[in-house]
């Protein structure tokens, strides 16, 4: 019996160690559709590792902004800056509350910035986490105890998967440059993506109607990253950034959850889809303004910013 | 806590280390650990039905001394009915009584009489047709003098709730179980070492090959209605080496586990893709309820018909087969599946061919061209009838039929992730040669002849490798549980 437990370890000892060399040689030479639960993609389009690059750079703001691709597609820092502020957006596909805070946690005592605007998207508080942390796995630096934590809480063998081989790749060459442009969005230093107004309006569609469901773990989360910010005595703004007419008008239960969301007492919640400025032409899908919906939806916001006491 | 989860592994290394470690020396302290473990385990799943499960035993076990101590015939008759009434009364009205109901309200309707009758919310308990074969197999073998009762209630409660086979089997026999919860079990490293691979080929059945296959049969039966013939026909392949690798695999582990713990259970599966008729095939196909069927259902009707010949055979095994399939499930689709099962030995029975041995192929690296036609034509025909299994109704199980036999067999199919399912067929390619290879042996992983360590460990990494990067992530709970 203890020669058989003796084995047993042994082979449980021995498994990472294989499992990580299997990993290590056979995902960069199998076909995608053979690596099925691993969801490795480095450049995804929301050049999250670009922005994380820069945010380790950066030591003093005026405006941090998070959130999901709202967050990176509707905060130009050119107009910004034209206005006085230095701001960097730390937005990325699909981001939830989970990845937020783990934003919130790394970079909020590094950078010293005088307001942060949370971006929120109904949508994230109730999808799987996964998919984002997917993305920061893929994308990460440093591979640091508390994206170990975020692998470990999804409980999936994809983020297992995922985490593992990204880690693995961080040890062997981590020197390549996000490119530029990746189809039609071009990055813009500190944090925006940016999708020229001439080519893409968005024409309207009918969309089904739907409800969206808040997941309250996330929203605990959400809730537990307002506090921890403005614990530091740092303004926060929470901002729903326009959709198109035809989605806000989709979501059926779009009261009660903006109740919830300006239940918040230390943050005010500004929410842009209340009004009538922002039509079709102004986006380039039914959810993303294009530039020129997102010079208008800046000079408004600025314009708010200045005029919010706390 | 289904095996396949984080905490059945908690649950069972805890369980292992104390049982052989602490009360290894004391049966009736490790007998008592066993019952409370498998109440835990039960309770769990299920805790609505501890009680249930609990009273079936108890008045089994007090039946089961009763039957052996009386020596009145008609008294021991008596005691046996009321056994049998218990066991299958508790069975049909947790299981069929709203399918009686409902079916008797339909049959009435045909003549345009109304009946106004009510069904009740009734909830299936966990695992209910598998403890509950094992009591009337009890209660049936005292009775034949087959077994004699236990006087140790915990031994009994054992082996009515043993953990690893309570849910979805194997049905075991009293002779086999009973014996073996009476006397101190012994590990050998040999014993356990193969239990693990046995537990490791289940793993890889069941989350590798049954939940990426599901992922392909559900999408397909789900819209039958709108699809070619040729991916129905694709569905229905899917879903054969999906319910085989499903139920296989769990059997696997449930068997892993239970000799893990020093106790050797039923063979439930014996290749039975490999089967060479109908008859091979249901020899080979969750034996433990195969056997259990023909034991006490088939061998007295056949005995009781056999002045009517081959017709008396015939009729014998149709019954032997509706029973089977009603067992499945509270559903005319099982009733017509056991049917049509039954209806495929017909021209065995005509030829004489139900107890012929086929020929042996068991040297042989490939089989023959013989052989292969036979393997595929039985394969062929299960695939064909498993379609009826899936069905949620015989309507749906008829159109799926049409569609299938329409002109668009010859289509292109036609689904999602068909990358996705060249990979999964790939993995089924894998799977049955590597059974094919073990086909003589228990399971199709023993590989204890392999003389070299370092190719053996290889071969369980890569397994391990491929669970982990194959698992489907969406899939967990076995089709077996909801029987």
């Amino acid at each position: 019996m203890k020669f058989f437990i003796k084995r047993v370890l042994y082979f449980i000892l021995y498994l990472p160690i294989v499992y990580i060399i299997f990993l290590f040689v056979s995902i960069p030479i199998l076909p995608k559709h053979l690596q099925r639960n691993i969801h490795y993609v480095r450049f995804n389009g929301d050049y999250l590792y670009t922005k994380t690059a820069e945010a380790d750079t950066v030591k003093k703001l005026d405006i941090l902004v998070l959130g999901a691709s709202g967050a990176y597609r509707s905060f130009d820092p050119r107009i910004f800056k034209k206005n006085g502020m230095r701001m960097l957006t730390l937005g990325s596909s699909s981001q939830t509350p989970v990845q937020t805070q783990y934003l919130v946690n790394k970079y909020i005592n590094k950078i010293k910035t005088k307001m942060v605007i949370y971006n929120v998207d109904y949508i994230m508080f109730g999808i799987d986490p996964l998919e984002s942390s997917l993305d920061f796995f893929s994308n990460a630096h440093h591979f640091d105890r508390q994206l170990l934590s975020m692998a470990f809480e999804q409980k999936s063998i994809v983020g297992f998967n995922t985490f593992t081989y990204a880690w693995l790749n961080s040890l062997w060459k981590n020197d390549k440059k996000e490119p530029a442009s990746i189809g039609l969005d071009t990055y813009i230093s500190d944090g925006f993506v940016e999708r020229k107004i001439s080519k893409h309006q968005y024409s309207g569609e009918h969309l089904k109607k739907i409800s969206v469901n808040v997941d309250p773990k996330q929203f605990q989360i959400f809730l537990d990253i307002c506090k921890n910010i403005s614990n530091k005595g740092i303004k926060i703004i929470i901002v729903q950034t326009p959709t198109s007419i035809d989605t806000y008008r989709s979501i059926k239960n779009k009261d009660s959850i903006q109740q919830l969301f300006s239940s918040f007492k230390s943050a005010p919640y500004l929410n842009f889809n209340d009004t009538t400025v922002f039509k079709n032409n102004l986006f380039f899908d039914k959810t993303h303004l294009n530039q020129q919906g997102v010079e208008i939806f800046d000079d408004i916001l600025i314009k708010k910013i200045g005029n919010i006491s706390y | 806590m289904i095996f396949n989860s984080v905490s059945f592994s908690i649950f069972f290394i805890v369980f292992f280390l104390l049982y052989w470690f602490v009360l290894n020396k004391n049966l009736k302290l490790q007998n008592g650990f066993i019952l409370a473990a498998s109440y835990v385990f039960y309770a769990r799943a299920d805790w609505h039905f501890l009680f249930l499960l609990a009273g079936s035993s108890a008045v089994s076990y007090f039946l089961g001394i009763y039957i052996g101590k009386v020596t009145n015939d008609r008294q021991k008759r008596l005691l046996l009915y009321l056994g049998l009434l218990q066991g299958l009364g508790t069975l049909v009205y947790f299981k069929y009584f709203n399918f009686f109901i409902t079916s008797f309200a339909n049959a009435f309707s045909i003549f345009h009489i109304n009946l106004n009758i009510h069904t009740f919310q009734i909830l299936l308990p966990l695992g209910i047709s598998f403890y509950t074969f094992r009591t009337l197999s009890y209660i049936i073998d005292i009775y034949n003098d087959k077994t004699k009762p236990t006087r140790d209630w915990v031994v009994f409660f054992c082996y009515i709730a043993f953990f690893p086979c309570l849910i979805s089997g194997p049905i075991d026999r009293p002779n086999l179980l009973i014996p073996q919860l009476e006397k101190k079990r012994n590990f050998t490293y040999e014993h356990g070492t193969d239990a693990m691979r046995q537990i490791l080929w289940g793993f890889f059945k069941k989350m590798v090959i049954a939940d990426n296959c599901a992922a392909v049969t559900n999408q397909i039966f789900d819209k039958y209605l709108v699809l070619p013939g040729s991916t129905l026909l694709l569905g229905a392949f899917f879903f054969t080496i999906e319910i085989y690798s499903d139920f296989s695999g769990y059997s696997d582990l449930a068997i892993g586990f239970a000799r893990l713990l020093g106790f050797n259970v039923t063979q439930n599966f014996n290749y039975p893709f490999f089967a060479q008729n109908i008859a091979d095939y249901w020899r080979r196909w969750h034996i433990s309820l195969t056997s259990w069927v023909t034991d006490y259902v088939f061998t007295p009707i056949a005995i009781a018909f056999r002045d009517y010949g081959k017709l008396g055979l015939l009729l014998a095994i149709i019954l032997n087969m509706l029973i089977v399939g009603i067992w499945h499930g509270a559903n005319w689709t099982f009733v017509l599946y056991g049917f049509v099962n039954g209806l495929y030995f017909i021209p065995l029975i005509w030829l004489g061919k139900l107890g012929g041995k086929k020929k042996s192929e068991h040297s042989k690296l490939m089989p023959s061209l013989a052989v292969l036609k036979n393997i595929l034509g039985t394969f062929t025909l299960v695939m064909l009838t498993n379609i009826i299994f899936r069905a949620e109704s015989i309507s749906k199980a008829f159109g799926y039929y049409r569609r299938l036999f329409s002109l668009s067999l010859f289509k292109t199919p036609v689904f999602q992730g068909k990358l996705d399912a060249a990979v999964t067929l790939f993995l089924i390619g894998l799977m049955f040669t590597i059974e094919w290879l073990h086909r003589e042996k228990q399971h199709g992983l023993q590989i204890d002849y392999i003389k070299s360590r370092f190719l053996r460990l290889g071969i369980y990494f890569s397994l391990m490798f491929i669970i982990f990067i194959f698992d489907f992530t969406e899939q967990h709970q076995f089709i077996y549980f909801k029987f």
